[in-house]
């Protein structure tokens, strides 16, 4: 994301990082019960990713956070004057920089090639490295290790119940 | 404001009440995958492309000064990533 925000800053498109809740948190990195342990983890964020960005912390009880659907690694552009142009539930550097694109292109077209915008969903993709993100867990404590994981089985098992119930309903 | 997810595990962590309950909701100790289908079906029905984007106060972490959302949309996009070190 730092390369992209760079190649962005070019065409004089802001990028910021809002600090939320630990989404996993362990013994090493717990979560947040002041702003202190709030603001000492984002420095260390910030160290350990070499983070050029403009961090920027929501309050305690997560207020901005919870507005914007709450989700652990969201990605949104807003352009000029407050308007949505693009929500994600997680963050892919290609797709952010595909739709910026797009947007600034359009955006530039508007008047003169009498453009109108609508809504639209679309599927987008990102790189996903399991052994990356253990080690992430790992990083962070055992804790959040074992609460990971149980919570995945726990979820496979409820997964489970529900296939077995839509089955016997199936059958009626 | 959206309502969070009520987790089938913690029913208790409802984010009624006291604002400092729900401090304590927020910044759970334990992760619980549970909740996140529910979460993402908040996320996924609220707030939407072509809406406005809402404005909040937040902490620079450089300087420790105020700065308000609807400041970084002012004169241009904005590209905002949530997130934490976990």
């Amino acid at each position: 994301m730092e390369d992209m925000a760079d190649a962005i800053a070019d065409r004089a498109v802001r990028s910021v990082f809002l600090y939320t809740r630990e989404a996993h948190p362990g013994e090493n990195y717990r979560h947040h019960t002041s702003m202190e342990v709030k603001r000492a983890n984002a420095r260390t964020f910030r160290e350990q990713y070499k983070l050029r960005r403009p961090i920027l912390l929501d309050d305690l009880a997560g207020t901005a956070h919870r507005a914007y659907g709450m989700l652990p690694n969201m990605t949104w552009i807003v352009g000029r004057g407050g308007q949505i142009l693009y929500k994600a539930a997680w963050t892919g550097p290609a797709d952010i920089r595909d739709a910026l694109e797009q947007s600034l292109r359009d955006l530039g077209r508007r008047i003169p090639d009498q453009l109108t915008p609508f809504y639209a969903e679309r599927l987008a993709w990102r790189e996903n490295d399991p052994d990356q993100f253990r080690a992430g867990l790992e990083r962070t404590g055992p804790q959040a290790v074992s609460d990971f994981y149980d919570s995945q089985k726990r979820m496979r098992e409820i997964e489970s119940e529900r296939r077995k119930q839509r089955a016997a309903a199936a059958d009626d | 404001m959206l309502r969070p997810p009520v987790d089938q595990h913690r029913p208790e962590a409802r984010l009624e009440g006291s604002g400092f309950q729900i401090m304590i909701d927020y910044n759970y100790p334990v992760f619980d995958m549970t909740a996140e289908e529910r979460g993402f079906l908040d996320f996924r029905d609220h707030l939407h492309v072509g809406e406005r984007a809402p404005d909040f106060p937040l902490e620079d972490l450089e300087s420790g000064a105020t700065v308000r959302l609807k400041d970084l949309w002012a004169k241009g996009p904005v590209v905002i990533e949530f997130g934490s070190f976990t």
